[in-house]
C-alpha cells in the first residue's frame, strides 16, 4: 500500500469506465451533443493525455481542458519582469523548472540564462532560501508560482526567512487563486460547461467550500478529484451521476487527501503573508478580480517587486497576446487546440506563441506532444 | 621502448596548473604520470601504429567515430567521466555492429582540477576499456584558464571493425519487428540529477554506463537477421525510438506496463514531474529483432552481463509511419515524440 | 532504498512530537508535507472502486456466458 498505484490498477479501471458509458448514456450524451466536463487542473489534463483517458472514455463525454496550469497563464509582461530582476548585478533568479521556456516579449528564462543571468532551477522555495544562506552577498530572489497548492509552500518559506532575518532573500510573487477564473467562465454567455472535475491539490489546501458558489449561484456539478488516474475518472463519474439525477453539489472523491476544511496551517500561513491584488492579468483570458496575491507591506522585506521596484503598477504594461492566438477559445472549451489556425504551425512547443502551448500541462501542448490528431491518425 | 629504461616520471603537484599545458616538463610529467603510466599505449609518437588481422578479411570495413563528454558532477554513483568517454565511444561503434578495437582520448582539463581527480578518471577508463576489450592508443591533454572550463572534457574517438557481412541499420526495419531493451530505464539520468544536488534528492542509483559490445557479439551469434540497435543516450528510449522509426519509416508501439523501470528511478520522476522514457543512458540499447528470431536475442542478451534485464517492450508497425505510440497501461494511448530541447523538471 | 529528500512538516504537524508522525504517510509537494493520507477514507474510496469493477466483471462473465450460450 502506497496509495498511489493502488489507484492506477487498470482491472479496476475497466468497471469506473463501464459506469461512465453507462451514465453518459443514460444522460443521453452522444458525440454530437457531448456533455462537455471541464478538468480545471492541468495536472489532470496532463494526467489525461499522459493515461490516453480521453481515449477510453466515451466519445458523448467531452472533457474541457481549464485553465488550472499556472505557467500557461503566467503572463508575458510578468516573464519580462523577472528577466529585468534576474538580471541586474548580484541577482541569483530561482525558479521551478516550469517556467523556463515560457515566453517573454523580450525572451524567456532559458534565454535570459544562456546570456548570462544567473537562473538556477529548484524543487522548493527553501532551496531558494538555502541558496541565499549560502551566498551572503548575493541577493536570491525566488520566482514564486503556482495555485493555492503552492502558495503555502512560499509563505512558510517567507516566514522562515522573516524569523532568520535572511534579507537576502526575497520572492517575485505570482501567485494566483482557482476560483476567480472559474467563476469568470461561469458567468461567460457562450459558456457550454456542464460540470467541473475539482483540482484536489489546491482543495488539500483551501478545502472544498471555495467552490459552494459553483454549485449554489451556477447550478453545476464539482467534485474535487486526486490525480491518479483511477481518482481522475472515479471522478468524472461522480460529475456524470449529478447531471444525470439533476444534482448540483460539492463533492469529495480525493477525502483521503483533502479534508473538507482544507489545512489550517497553510491557511494561517497564506493569511499572514498575502494580501489579494485588485486584479492579476491571466495570459489568454485577461485581468481577472481578485485572482492574484501580493505580498503584504509587513513582509515587504522579502517581496521582490519592493525590492528590485519592478512590477504591478510600477510601469507601462504591454498586455497584448500575440497575433491569432486563441487560447482563450480553447480554455472556454468554444474551440479543440488544433482548431486554433496557429496549432502546429505558428505555435509548436519549441516556440510557443500562447499560453497553452507553454507546458505540457497546457491543452494545446499536451494534444501536440501526447495525440490529439496524430494519436487519432495513428490508433 | 626506451622510456622503460629510465624511472617512470610523477607529477608533484596537487593540482593542474596553466603550466602542465605549457608543452614542457610538467606536461610530459603529467601525461607520463597520469595517463601514459595507465592506457600503456603501444608507443610515444604523435600517432599510433596499429594493425589487426580483421582489417585484412575482404569484405571488412573500418568504423571510425568520435564524441565528446561533458558531465557535472564529473564524478557520480556507477561511473565518472572517464567511463562514458569509453563507453559512449566503444558503443557508438558496437551498434553499428562494429568491433572496437582502439581509442584516442583527448582532454581538456580546467586549470585547478586536483590531480588526484584525473587519476581516478584515467583508470575509470582503462578499467572499462579492459572490459569492452580494447585499448587507448593515443591522446592528447590541453589546459585551460580557471573559470573557461568545467573541470575536465574529454574526447573519445574510436576504430573499430565490422566483419564481412555485418549490416545494421535503422532503415532495415521491417513492420512486426520486435523491439528490445538489455535492462532498466533512465538509471543514469535518474543517477545525475540526484548526484547534481540542486534538487536536494537522494537515491541508491547509479548509472548504468557500461560497455555493449559483447553483448551485441553475443546477440549477433544467436540472431544473425538482427536489423539495428540504438545505444538510448541523450534524449532516452524516446529519441533512439523516433530515430529509427524515422529512419525505416515505421511505425513503433511500445508497452507502459513492458518498460523496465526501478521504484526510485519512477520515484525521481514523479517527484520532478519527469518522463522516463527521454531521461539519458549509458549502457542501455534498443534492438529491433525479426520476430522469429527476437526468443534467441532475448535469450543471449540475458546470458551476458549487460542484458540480465533484457525484455520486449514493443513492435514496429506498418501503420502511422514515423511515430512512436505508448499503450498506456490503461489501454489509452499516447504518442512518443522527439524531446523539445532540454527536459525540464514540472513541478508546480 | 527509495529517493530521499528533507522535507518541512510544519503543515501536517498538530499538537504533537514530531515523532508521532513516524509510520504515515503524507503527500509532499515542493518539499513541504501538505497533507496526512486519511487511511480509512482511502481503503472506503477503494471499496467504491474495487465494487465498480466486480459488477463490471459480472456483466462481462454474463455476457460471456450468453455468447457462449447462443454458439
Amino acid at each position: 500500500m502506497n496509495y498511489a498505484d493502488e489507484f492506477r490498477d487498470p482491472v479496476a479501471a475497466r468497471g469506473v469506465l463501464a459506469a461512465i458509458a453507462r451514465v453518459t448514456d443514460e444522460i443521453g450524451a452522444t458525440r454530437e451533443k457531448p456533455v462537455h466536463i471541464m478538468e480545471i487542473c492541468g495536472g489532470h489534463t496532463h494526467a489525461i493525455f499522459r493515461y490516453g483517458l480521453d481515449k477510453l472514455t466515451p466519445p458523448g463525454l467531452e472533457f474541457i481542458h481549464g485553465p488550472g496550469c499556472p505557467v500557461c497563464v503566467l503572463p508575458m509582461s510578468r516573464i519580462d519582469e523577472c528577466v529585468e530582476i534576474a538580471e541586474r548585478p548580484g541577482v541569483i533568479m530561482t525558479t521551478f523548472g516550469d517556467a523556463m521556456r515560457v515566453p517573454g516579449h523580450r525572451k524567456s528564462l532559458i534565454q535570459a540564462k544562456a546570456d548570462g543571468a544567473d537562473i538556477r532551477m529548484v524543487y522548493s522555495p527553501l532551496d531558494a532560501l538555502e541558496l541565499a544562506r549560502r551566498h551572503p552577498d548575493r541577493e536570491v530572489v525566488f520566482f514564486g508560482l503556482g495555485f493555492e497548492t503552492t502558495t503555502p509552500s512560499t509563505a512558510l518559506t517567507i516566514l522562515q526567512a522573516a524569523a532568520d532575518g535572511q534579507t537576502n532573500f526575497s520572492v517575485f510573487c505570482n501567485h494566483i487563486t482557482v476560483p476567480p477564473p472559474i467563476k469568470a467562465l461561469l458567468d461567460d454567455p457562450h459558456m457550454i460547461l456542464d460540470g467541473f472535475v475539482g483540482p484536489g491539490h489546491v482543495s488539500m489546501v483551501i478545502g472544498v467550500r471555495p467552490y459552494d458558489f459553483i454549485a449554489r449561484d451556477y447550478g453545476k456539478p464539482i467534485v474535487v478529484a486526486g490525480f491518479e488516474p483511477l481518482d481522475l475518472l472515479q471522478s468524472v463519474l461522480m460529475v456524470l451521476e449529478q447531471i444525470r439525477d439533476g444534482r448540483a453539489e460539492v463533492e469529495n472523491q480525493y477525502s483521503r487527501v483533502v479534508p473538507d476544511d482544507g489545512n489550517p496551517v497553510s491557511i494561517a500561513a497564506c493569511a499572514e503573508v498575502y494580501a489579494p491584488r485588485p486584479s492579476f492579468e491571466w495570459r489568454g483570458l485577461g485581468e481577472i478580480d481578485a485572482s492574484g496575491l501580493c505580498i503584504r507591506p509587513a513582509y515587504a522585506a522579502w517581496d521582490a517587486e519592493v525590492k528590485f521596484g519592478v512590477g504591478y503598477g510600477k510601469g507601462p504594461r504591454a498586455v497584448a497576446e500575440p497575433d491569432g492566438c486563441r487560447c482563450g477559445d480553447v480554455m472556454t472549451g468554444r474551440i479543440k487546440p488544433h482548431a486554433c489556425p496557429q496549432f502546429g504551425t505558428g505555435c509548436t512547443p519549441e516556440m510557443p506563441l500562447g499560453a497553452l502551448m507553454v507546458s505540457s500541462e497546457g491543452a494545446c501542448a499536451a494534444y501536440y506532444q501526447y495525440g490529439g490528431l496524430r494519436l487519432e491518425a495513428a490508433l | 621502448m626506451n622510456q622503460r629504461l629510465r624511472p617512470p616520471r610523477r607529477v608533484v603537484a596537487d593540482r593542474v596548473t596553466l603550466a602542465h599545458g605549457g608543452g614542457g616538463k610538467a606536461m610530459r610529467d603529467l601525461i607520463e604520470d597520469v595517463f601514459t603510466s595507465v592506457f600503456a599505449p603501444p608507443g610515444m609518437e604523435d600517432q599510433a601504429r596499429l594493425m589487426h588481422p580483421s582489417l585484412l578479411e575482404p569484405g571488412a570495413q573500418l568504423a571510425f567515430t568520435t564524441d565528446s563528454f561533458v558531465v557535472s558532477p564529473m564524478e557520480f554513483p556507477g561511473g565518472d567521466i572517464g567511463t562514458i568517454a569509453v563507453c559512449g565511444t566503444v558503443n557508438d561503434l558496437a551498434v553499428g555492429g562494429a568491433r572496437p578495437l582502439w581509442l584516442s582520448a583527448a582532454f581538456i582539463i580546467e586549470e585547478g582540477v586536483e590531480i588526484a581527480t584525473l587519476r581516478r578518471i584515467a583508470r575509470s577508463m582503462q578499467t572499462a576499456a579492459e572490459v569492452a576489450g580494447v585499448r587507448i592508443v593515443t591522446g592528447d591533454t590541453k589546459v585551460v584558464g580557471r573559470g573557461s572550463g568545467d573541470g575536465v572534457f574529454v574526447t573519445t574517438a574510436g576504430v573499430g571493425v565490422i566483419p564481412p557481412g555485418r549490416d545494421l541499420l535503422a532503415g532495415k526495419v521491417r513492420p512486426g519487428d520486435v523491439a528490445l531493451v538489455n535492462g532498466v530505464l533512465g538509471d543514469h539520468g535518474a543517477a545525475i540529477l540526484a548526484a547534481r544536488g540542486d534538487m536536494a534528492l537522494t537515491t541508491d542509483v547509479v548509472s548504468d554506463c557500461q560497455p555493449l559490445n559483447l553483448l551485441i557479439e553475443a546477440v549477433l551469434a544467436a540472431a544473425p537477421d538482427v536489423r539495428c540497435a540504438r545505444d538510448a543516450t541523450r534524449g532516452g528510449l524516446a529519441s533512439a525510438l523516433n530515430e529509427i522509426a524515422d529512419a525505416a519509416g515505421v511505425g513503433v508501439v511500445i508497452a507502459e506496463a513492458d518498460l523496465p523501470l526501478r521504484p526510485e528511478v519512477k520515484g525521481v520522476c514523479e517527484i520532478l514531474g519527469l518522463d522516463p522514457l527521454y531521461l539519458a543512458n549509458e549502457g542501455t540499447l534498443v534492438l529491433f529483432v525479426p520476430p522469429d528470431q527476437a526468443a534467441a536475442a532475448l535469450a543471449a542478451m540475458r546470458g551476458t552481463a549487460a542484458g540480465r534485464g533484457a525484455c520486449s517492450i514493443g513492435q514496429a508497425t506498418a501503420s502511422h509511419p514515423g511515430t512512436v505510440v505508448m499503450k498506456t497501461v490503461f489501454g489509452g494511448g499516447r504518442i512518443v515524440d522527439m524531446l523539445v530541447g532540454e527536459q525540464l523538471p514540472r513541478i508546480c | 532504498m527509495g529517493v530521499r529528500r528533507q522535507v518541512n512538516v510544519a503543515c501536517i504537524l498538530k499538537d504533537e512530537p514530531i515523532e508521532a508522525l513516524i509510520g504515515t504517510w503524507s503527500l509532499i509537494h515542493v518539499g513541504f508535507a501538505m497533507s496526512r493520507i486519511n487511511e480509512e477514507e482511502a481503503a472506503l474510496t477503494l471499496d467504491i472502486l474495487r465494487q465498480l469493477g466486480e459488477a463490471q466483471a459480472e456483466i462481462e462473465a454474463m455476457r460471456a456466458s450468453e455468447r457462449m450460450l447462443a454458439s
